[in-house]
């Protein structure tokens, strides 16, 4: 690293202007709705649970081998094949407030497959997760030890600009992304405390 | 290993209708510049696509830059200078550390170095399908060609490039392949290739194409990618989209082949920080593109996808001869096809091809010629009206139209005998009194002699003169007169 913060980049306000501004998970829902995700922000992981079942109904799940994915989609039609699957379930290292932004890092438990083959991506996140400005996602991808051989940073569903410059949802990578946001507003994040259960 | 394209299956029954200039493969010897322009001017599509660059480019960049990207700007510019000075340690720096994490660095000098290396990978795997997400060095150096004479499918999962490819055609745009087809010609591609009439919705239309193109990720041997930012300090390749294509290139093939140039490089991970939104926000009026996919090395022991070999093939094609001059800044370029979409001339030309280059547009007028891979690109610097448009535009203030100027100076000094002779000849018939008097006499005769029309009788300037007329040069000489008849009768001004 140099010297310069990449945290004093373009995202970094005052503090008095940061303590009037929106918490975290609220810039955070705002700007992942922007540009065409979902967010869903639930007190805990039992909520988290029952917006997953809903989501997913019936049909068939692919999912990280992580404690808090296995109790979330814990009763789910689960399959190994990702091509068969009709949602894939992960975790996210960090979400960026600013932006809508997930940061996702791969390994063993964490395959690249489940967040992008699958036509619909359920992101857990929680609260803690959140970080300010892209840049600080960044860093917290780059803090990770031993360095992860894929990440991945992820900005709503997939889209192409491609005909006429306009700009389509659903490419190649997931047709819906779905952030469910655990727990309440993170005491570090200004603003109001209490968890605002998107309205559905 | 690999099995053959779905997403082409078909492809024989779209037809090419492009210009000659627009083909896939770059001719070695194109028209006239005068000639090929004239022809784009004159073709209708190329209104509508300067109508949509122009829509897009003032829905983008109204108001010049967003208060919060000014910092990131300037910061962005140094970065980007700050390695090129140093760049060959960058370079080493990126090399370790790739290589570290299991992954196998190729240097290349020319485009036939490096196509001939990912050739060589492709045979070792017996790899018969190529997936590709967009890049525009694997343009440069005409890698589908080359692995195409080896009996290899490549198949463009890029949207855009994909639409292109289908017609046979090379991306008109950095990061809008296919920005000079209107939705009806797109719509048409796909129709020849499905061989039936599909849901002409853009949204189904791009339906159509991820379905196509689902099963060859799926069953390609060999991945390519291009390579937005490299970093050296981690040996991290960093690459953006908004499709996911990349995110499936290089995770499902076992062979991923990431080709770069050497200006690629950045110190470090928290560079991307400050480079990706302003490459998102420059490029397509994002705040951040959907997807930065981050390789750092093959896959590892234990996962289950991601590639077994990762090559990265770093070719220079040209540049180190600019390292060094007073254009080395071109190589700060980040990509983001700013400069094109601000254009008046690009825009007008209906998009890149007519440039015959890899890289049109202000970038490409100012590049193409110092890669000096063709003789013909030292006219393309003509090709500008000098606004400056394209360096407001700049992500990382690179000074285009500085270099315009510089390269045609250049081109000036250096050979075509005749035309400077002409020059020459000129500014002496102009710098003395009786000349000028006798050239403009002459105008006023000839204008008087020949027929308003002429241009378009002439036989090579016909086409180049479609839709031009000669001045009126019947006056000429008349300012000059009555300015002096007034000059001697005292009158005011
Ligand atoms: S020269 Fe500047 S504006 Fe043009 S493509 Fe490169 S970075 Fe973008």
């Amino acid at each position: 690293m140099t010297g310069e913060d990449p945290s004093s980049g373009a995202h970094a306000e005052d503090a008095g202007a940061e303590a009037s501004r929106p918490s975290f998970p609220v810039r955070f829902a705002a700007e992942l709705e922007r540009v065409g995700g979902r967010c869903h922000h639930v007190p805990d992981r039992a909520a988290a649970r029952t917006v997953v079942a809903r989501l997913c109904g019936d049909g068939t799940v692919v999912a990280d081998a992580d404690p808090l994915v296995a109790e979330v989609t814990d009763g789910l039609r689960r399959v190994e094949n990702p091509w068969e699957a009709d949602t894939g379930v992960t975790t996210a290292l960090a979400a960026v407030a600013d932006t809508g932004s997930l940061a996702l890092v791969h390994d063993r438990e964490h395959p690249r497959r489940n967040s992008v083959v699958p036509p619909v991506h359920i992101a857990l996140v929680p609260v803690p997760a959140l970080v300010g400005s892209y840049a600080d996602a960044i860093v917290r991808l780059a803090a990770v030890r031993p360095a992860p051989s894929g990440m991945r940073m992820v900005t709503g569903p997939s889209s192409s600009g491609d005909i006429e410059m306009v700009q389509v949802r659903g490419m190649h990578g997931p047709l819906a992304l779905h952030v469910v946001l655990i727990g309440a507003a993170d005491s570090r994040a200004s603003g109001s405390g209490a968890p605002e259960v998107a309205s559905e | 290993m690999s099995g053959r394209s779905i997403a082409l299956h078909g492809a024989e029954r779209v037809p090419h209708s492009r210009p000659e200039w627009a083909g896939s493969v770059r001719p070695g010897h194109r028209a006239l510049l005068p000639l090929v322009t004239a022809e784009a001017v004159s073709r209708p599509e190329s209104a509508a696509t300067a109508a949509r660059l122009t829509e897009r480019s003032r829905e983008w960049q109204d108001g010049g830059w967003p208060e919060n990207l000014v910092p990131l700007r300037e910061r962005a510019a140094r970065i980007r200078r700050e390695t090129l000075g140093d760049l060959e340690s960058h370079l080493a720096q990126l090399a370790a550390k790739v290589t570290e994490h299991g992954g196998t660095v190729h240097r290349a000098a020319t485009a036939a170095d490096a196509t001939a290396i990912v050739r060589r990978i492709a045979a070792e795997h017996s790899v018969r399908l190529v997936v590709k997400s967009k890049s525009m060095v694997t343009e440069e150096i005409g890698l589908n060609p080359a692995l195409e004479a080896d009996g290899i499918e490549v198949v463009e999962t890029d949207l855009g490039e994909y639409i292109v490819q289908l017609g046979d055609e090379r991306p008109s745009h950095i990061i809008a392949p296919a920005v000079h087809l209107a939705h009806r010609d797109v719509a048409e591609r796909f129709d020849a290739l499905a061989g039936e009439r599909l849901d002409h919705d853009v949204t189904a239309l791009a339906g159509f194409a991820r379905a196509r193109l689902r099963e060859d990720f799926r069953t390609a041997g060999l991945g390519v990618t291009g390579v937005n930012f490299a970093v050296a300090e981690t040996g991290t390749l960093a690459i953006v989209t908004n499709e996911g294509n990349a995110d499936l290139v290089t995770s499902q093939p076992p062979v991923h082949v990431a080709i770069m140039t050497p200006e690629k490089v950045v110190p470090r991970m928290a560079d991307l920080g400050v480079l990706i939104p302003l490459l998102s926000h420059a490029g397509t009026g994002q705040r951040m593109t959907v997807y930065q996919t981050l390789v750092t090395g093959p896959r590892r022991a234990g996962e289950s996808d991601g590639p077994r070999e990762l090559h990265l093939v770093i070719v220079d094609n040209g540049r180190h001869r600019i390292l060094g001059t007073r254009y080395e800044e071109v190589l700060a370029c980040i990509r983001c096809g700013a400069c094109q979409t601000a254009c008046p001339v690009f825009r007008t030309l209906g998009g890149g091809h007519a440039y015959g280059a890899a890289y049109g547009g202000p970038i490409g007028a100012v590049l193409s010629p110092l890669l000096a891979q063709h003789e013909q690109d030292r006219e393309l610097p003509y090709l500008s009206s000098l606004c400056g448009a394209c360096a407001d535009v700049c992500p990382v203030m690179i000074p285009l139209p500085d270099m315009l100027v510089d390269l045609r100076a250049d081109d000036a000094a250096s050979g075509r005998r005749m035309s400077r002779a002409g020059w020459r000849a000129w500014s002496a018939l102009w710098s003395n009194r009786a000349g000028h008097r006798v050239s403009l006499a002459v105008a006023a005769a000839a204008a008087r002699l020949l027929p308003r029309r002429f241009l378009t009788r002439l036989p090579v300037a016909r086409r180049w003169a479609r839709g031009r007329e000669l001045p009126d040069l019947r006056g000429a000489g008349r300012l000059r007169r009555a300015l002096r008849r007034r000059h001697r009768t005292g009158d005011p001004a």
